[in-house]
């Protein structure tokens, strides 16, 4: 391996090295509201405004009829405080609908699916940011991903499971 | 397992044969790869992860940031992390 690299204990030293105090959490949530849309069902996105892959998703949104609400804010980490999401759950941008917490890319279908059964959950997670959900789209890769549901004290369950076939086409599996 | 974590394309360049040949998993900034790039790593069977909040390279307290979850995901795996 060359010097470009170096190794976890190595960044851990120098992390040691380096003051060690938390970041200051703000107490307010700083937040640039733009109406985009004017079509039912209506959700709030709470995004950064540098995350493309979010504002892809809010496009996947509205190509599914939803009328969306991006809220833009530099302070992602004091937003999903704020709505409890378990720190398993998280991905880039967290959303607001009908009282349910929609957390990273998850389809505009399951969201329907949500709507329409109403489960006893706080919301719906498609954890980190799998290659291939919408809004995450790099390329023909397609990796499986699941969407889970969830409560506020972590516990989670699978809520449905998309896994590409043979012709690259995702096979959606609810549960 | 290993798991390299790359913010440059100069990193990535130099890191790509060991990446494939170790059929290690990569850690990158979200629009840093190119289709083709991706496309190479999905032939080899790599695992591709993105950060959720942009890691600066440049800056351990970010890097360090970005490793936490990481190591404690796998606990066991050696971590090469670029060095800028």
């Amino acid at each position: 391996m060359n010097k470009m690299f170096y190794s976890l204990l190595f960044v851990l030293f120098l992390t040691a090295c380096q003051d060690e105090s938390e970041p200051t959490e703000q107490s307010t949530v700083a937040v640039t509201e733009v109406v985009t849309s004017s079509t039912a069902p209506t959700i709030e996105v709470y995004r950064s405004p540098t995350c493309n892959c979010c504002h892809k998703w809010i496009t996947h949104l509205e190509e599914n009829k939803f009328s969306v609400i991006d809220k833009l804010t530099q302070d992602m980490v004091s937003v999903k405080e704020a709505v409890k999401l378990p720190k398993q759950m998280a991905s880039c941008h967290t959303a607001i609908i009908d009282g349910y917490i929609i957390e990273g890319h998850v389809p505009a279908d399951d969201i329907l699916r949500l709507l329409t059964e109403k489960p006893e959950v706080a919301g719906l997670s498609v954890p980190q940011m799998p290659v291939g959900t919408p809004g995450m789209e790099m390329g023909e890769r397609k990796d499986p991903f699941i969407v889970f549901q969830f409560d506020k004290a972590g516990k989670h369950s699978v809520f449905s499971e998309y896994t590409p076939d043979d012709s690259n086409q995702y096979q959606h599996q609810t549960h | 397992m290993t798991i390299y974590l790359i913010f440059s394309q100069e990193g990535f360049v130099e890191a790509q044969e060991s990446l494939i040949a170790d059929k290690a998993s990569l850690w990158v900034n979200q629009d840093f790869l190119s289709d083709e790039q991706v496309a190479v790593l999905t032939q080899h069977n790599i695992e591709l992860n993105l950060f959720i909040e942009f890691v600066d390279g440049s800056d351990v307290k970010s890097i360090d940031a970005a490793l936490k979850p990481i190591e404690k995901q796998t606990p066991k795996a050696e971590i090469l992390v670029e060095y800028l």
